[in-house]
């Protein structure tokens, strides 16, 4: 990913302790116990807003030489582009996908596309998605009886 | 109690039969991210109605242990923990593996487990009653302190940057807020969604920051097509114990501090790896090598997390209070066998509990040769071409993530975290602290808000009990003492 | 990347045309959602039921845990599932207290009731060495005493032990917020507390305190059941020890999300019958010391609609009650 300064991150990490610290306002107190809910999220936000603000203080006594942040180096090549994108790419396939298609299509769809945005050849893809999608419903399904999406493929399964 | 009968008893073809096949199971489990040692337990407890005790009970302690130790195996292969147990000391193991030494760790992890688990046995078999009295005396002002503690290690575990530490270390205590709150049923942070009332899960977690954050910053990399790094070659135990040898008292001391988390319900193996590892780096010689690819923590990590499901067993059967969610498993297996858990369970089923101590020293023994098989087999792993192995491993992290709770919203989790912990690791951010906060920070919250509504909000509580009050003292002096040592001035090499 | 769009929209149409037949049910795997963690008392009496309705049904039923949240995640996950008779759950009585709570927006009445399974009484154990001999002298002291002396623990507040101990202590005209909780997850660790010193009462099942028992650190007051428990015979009545009939507790039973086929739920409520009846069943459940108590399908939801009530108003009362 991106290499931040650390006034960048610093700053990033004080917003989200304020934003807990502001939420937690929010939570009522319900009964009699002594503890607030909104007590140890405040403390944890506290804490945050703390950490935050001294990365960002060091950084600008430091006079670190990033202003925010660099491009990263795999920006520079396709390949490298393609191999990135597909890991969240087949995270959202798979979560969209599996319960219309049902495991089986969906596995071997996604391991086809992650294969080949790997660059590997059409062949050996196809090959390794059919055998690898088999082998996980095995896995899972048949030997530790996780009932995975359930689709048109299994439908046909005995 | 008899322990010939109990031997008989156990070797008994059926028994030993039960015994390897869950062995081999547990192994398996073990090994794959997102399947869990409890998954495999509760798996087997229908098999378990149609077997006699011995078989049923040894075949959840085998596979249990066996899955301790296989979490170490991915871990040290590809940087992906495969039990949460694992997860303290995964980067460790990692580096050792790019230094060549995968033979070397991978029978560290081995030697150590075994070594662990017979002490926890051991402990078991000869101090249950007396250390079960210990655990009961723990309340909630006990567990806070403890918790406490437990957080303390990640100062000690993340060398770099403190600041960057702490941060990490708080933003794991604040996911593990997220969901509704136990006292009053409140939700927080859930943005309106149900499924985050149920929080966080550890296991997508755990996938998340370590498996897809790696593999984002392998395809980022994909271009170089690397080798994997030339390993030494020869047998693979004689290397771990050479390196047990070297720090066999780093095992006993990992072995003994594993034994006292596991008897404390609650607490349990996937702490036990942490509180060891930073022990480990606290009173090393050499704790400036801890972090880039050093034996010497494994060591203690991999002896302690296998020796804790032992004392776990202990709460669990004198007084039928489970140690971890495994032996909640194997309460259950026992009343169905009509063995009442109690301190009675060792004169009026002596036969058979003696026969489980035997189980389990057979399923530690058992450990080195399967184990050993398993090393072999995992190294080949290595060998595929990056541009296959990588998408095959995201596919397993993938199902996995997606099989522990069978929710397509924990994907969502894996690819957030995914992100977040690639970010932080290219950032110089720890990504251990931020996993130990998510593991201690339910026990952190409820310890704390418990113990307020006993006392009344009245504080002096905190320190009111002995063991209460030796807890807090442990705690302000791990605080205290290198803060004492820097003002009187002498730069204090830490020798201790 | 054309290939993967055509593969995929085959898929498409594939599943399409083949979609659900309901030719005869089940025709493919059940599953069956447990709001609590693998290893509890609900998740062993789901085990139990899934490894024989398997060979009931003539196909795989699979347990699934969907914890978190005080159960509120599992039951919603039953509520919510396609309703194709593959979706079943084991709930527990903490279903009709969600939408009160205001966690959820169902209540118990919107679920299919197939048959409910197991009732287990709650009971009243303190320490040991507690000064209370017979629950007539605690529930003197409590009334006595200032709000906050008496504390209990062994649930969340508002879980189904807690709800019956509130209303037992309404029924005697004491107001049960006297009784501070201190929460934890499950009975064990409310035992720890107990044994600690932390708290002076841990209400749960007998079974779950009969290790402690034994071991000389607790003792049961009453249970609240309308007879004795036949595994634990001297364990007195509510009625037998201050004259007032009473009975609370915690239930099981399977439900499957509303608007299933009445065929899939006439085939379920008759396989549950008949795996309820078998011996194996009986046996398991009378050796963990669950209850025993049956209700099939049209019953089951009349003891659901009159739980969603009394759970309403004991709610209110604890201040628990979020919405009217």
């Amino acid at each position: 990913m991106l290499k931040v300064s650390d006034l960048g991150s610093g700053l990033a990490i004080a917003g989200l302790g304020l934003a807990i610290i502001v939420q937690a306002q929010g939570f009522p107190s319900v009964g009699a116990s002594p503890v607030s809910p909104a007590f140890y999220p405040g403390l944890i936000g506290t804490v945050l807003l703390g950490c935050g603000l001294a990365l960002a203080l060091g950084s600008l006594l430091k006079k670190e030489a990033m202003p925010l942040g660099v491009l990263p180096e795999w920006l520079r090549r396709p390949g490298n582009i393609l191999a990135v994108l597909a890991v969240p790419a087949a995270i959202i396939a798979y979560g969209l996908l599996s319960p219309v298609l049902g495991f089986l299509a969906t596995a071997f769809l996604v391991t086809l596309g992650l294969l080949v945005a790997f660059r590997v050849n059409w062949l050996w893809s196809l090959g390794t998605a059919f055998v690898l999608s088999g082998l996980l419903h095995l896995v899972f399904v048949v030997l530790m009886r996780v009932p995975l999406p359930y689709g048109f493929i299994e439908a046909l399964l005995p | 109690m008899n322990f010939i009968t109990a031997i008989q008893t156990v070797f008994e073809p059926f028994t030993l039969t039960v015994i390897v096949a869950s062995a081999i199971f547990g192994l398996f489990v073990g090994s794959m991210p997102g399947l869990t040692a409890t998954m495999a337990a509760a798996l087997l407890v229908p098999l378990t109605f149609y077997m006699d005790p011995v078989p049923a009970i040894g075949a959840i302690v085998t596979c249990s242990a066996m899955a301790i130790f296989a979490g170490d195996i991915p871990g040290a292969l590809l940087r992906i923990p495969g039990t949460p147990a694992s997860a303290a000391y995964v980067s460790e193991a990692y580096q050792l593996g790019r230094k060549g030494q995968l033979s070397r760790v991978l029978s560290v992890n081995l030697i150590a487990s075994a070594i662990g688990g017979i002490f926890g046995t051991l402990v078991l078999i000869m101090l249950a009653p007396q250390l079960a009295q210990v655990a009961l005396r723990f309340s909630s002002y006990e567990y806070f302190w403890l918790a406490l503690i437990g957080l303390s290690a990640a100062t000690l575990i993340s060398s770099s940057n403190p600041i960057k530490g702490l941060t990490a270390l708080f933003l794991g205590l604040f996911l593990a807020v997220v969901g509704l709150d136990v006292v009053t049923g409140l939700p927080r942070y859930t943005f309106g969604t149900v499924d985050l009332m149920g929080g966080v899960s550890l296991i997508a977690a755990l996938i998340g920051l370590f498996a897809v954050a790696e593999l984002f910053r392998k395809a980022a990399t994909i271009h170089e097509d690397l080798p994997p790094p030339a390993q030494v070659t020869g047998a693979i135990l004689p290397q771990g114990l050479s390196a047990i040898a070297q720090y066999r008292w780093n095992a006993l001391r990992g072995s003994t501090i594993g034994t006292f988390l596991g008897i404390l319900p609650g607490a349990g193996a996937d702490i036990a790896g942490w509180i060891s590892y930073a022990v480990s780096k606290r009173f090393s010689k050499t704790p400036e090598k801890f972090g880039t690819g050093h034996i010497e923590g494994v060591v203690d990590a991999s002896a302690s997390n296998n020796a804790s499901l032992g004392g776990a067993y202990v709460p669990a059967l004198v007084f039928g209070i489970p140690g971890d969610s495994i032996t909640a498993i194997v309460i259950g297996v026992l009343l169905i066998k009509g063995m009442n858990p109690g301190p009675t369970v060792f004169t009026q089923s002596g036969d058979i509990v003696s026969a489980i101590f035997v189980v389990f020293i057979l399923a530690n023994l058992l450990l080195i040769p399967l184990g050993l098989l398993a090393i072999k087999a995992a190294r080949h792993v290595l060998r595929i071409n990056q541009r296959m192995l990588l998408p095959i491993i995201l596919m397993f992290s993938i199902v996995g993530a997606y099989a522990v709770n069978n929710s397509v919203f924990d994907l969502w989790i894996v690819l957030g975290l995914g992100l977040l912990g690639w970010i932080m690791e290219e950032n110089g951010f720890p990504i251990a602290p931020m996993v130990l906060g998510l593991v201690l920070g339910k026990i952190v919250e409820e310890s704390f808000t418990n113990s307020m509504i006993k006392a009344g909000g009245n504080v002096i509580a905190f320190i009111d009990r002995p063991i209460a009050a030796t807890l807090a003292f442990v705690f302000f002096a791990i605080w205290i003492v290198p803060f004492v040592l820097r003002l009187a001035g002498r730069r204090v090499p830490r020798a201790s | 990347m054309k290939l993967t769009k055509l593969a995929l929209l085959t898929a498409a149409i594939l599943a399409g045309v083949s979609g659900p037949a309901l030719a005869q049910y089940p025709e493919r795997p059940i599953t069956m959602i447990v709001a609590w963690a693998a290893g509890g008392g609900t998740d062993a009496v789901a085990r139990a039921l899934a490894a024989q309705l398997e060979a009931e049904l003539g196909t795989p039923v699979n347990v699934v845990n969907r914890t978190g949240g005080a159960g509120v995640i599992g039951h919603t996950e039953i509520v919510n599932a396609r309703p194709d008779g593959y979706t079943i759950g084991l709930a527990s009585a903490e279903l009709s207290t969600y939408y009160w709570s205001g966690t959820a927006q169902f209540t118990a009445n919107d679920v299919t009731p197939i048959a409910l399974v197991n009732l287990d009484a709650s009971a009243f154990n303190v320490a040991a060495n507690s000064e209370w001999q017979d629950l007539r002298s605690a529930l003197d002291a409590i009334a006595e005493a200032p709000a906050g002396t008496y504390k209990l623990s062994g649930m969340a507040p508002g879980a189904a032990y807690h709800l019956a101990f509130s209303s037992l202590l309404n029924a005697e005209g004491i107001d049960p917020n006297t009784i501070t909780v201190v929460p934890s997850q499950g009975a064990a660790p409310g035992f720890q507390e107990l044994a600690a010193g932390g708290v002076e009462i841990v209400p749960s099942s007998l079974p779950e305190a009969t290790a402690m028992i034994d071991a000389g650190q607790v003792k049961t007051l009453a249970v609240l059941a309308s007879e004795r428990l036949e595994a634990f015979p001297d364990v007195p009545t509510v009625e037998e020890a201050i004259g007032r009939p009473f009975a609370g507790g915690t239930w099981r039973g399977i439900v499957a999300p509303a608007g299933i086929p009445d065929e899939a739920r006439d085939r379920l409520i008759a396989a549950v019958e008949t795996v309820w009846n078998s011996e194996d069943f009986q046996s398991f459940m009378s050796e963990r010391g669950f209850g025993l108590t049956y209700l099939s399908g049209d019953d089951f939801g009349a003891y659901l609609a009159e739980q969603h009530e009394q759970n309403g108003e004991v709610m209110g009362l604890l201040g628990l009650r979020q919405r009217d």
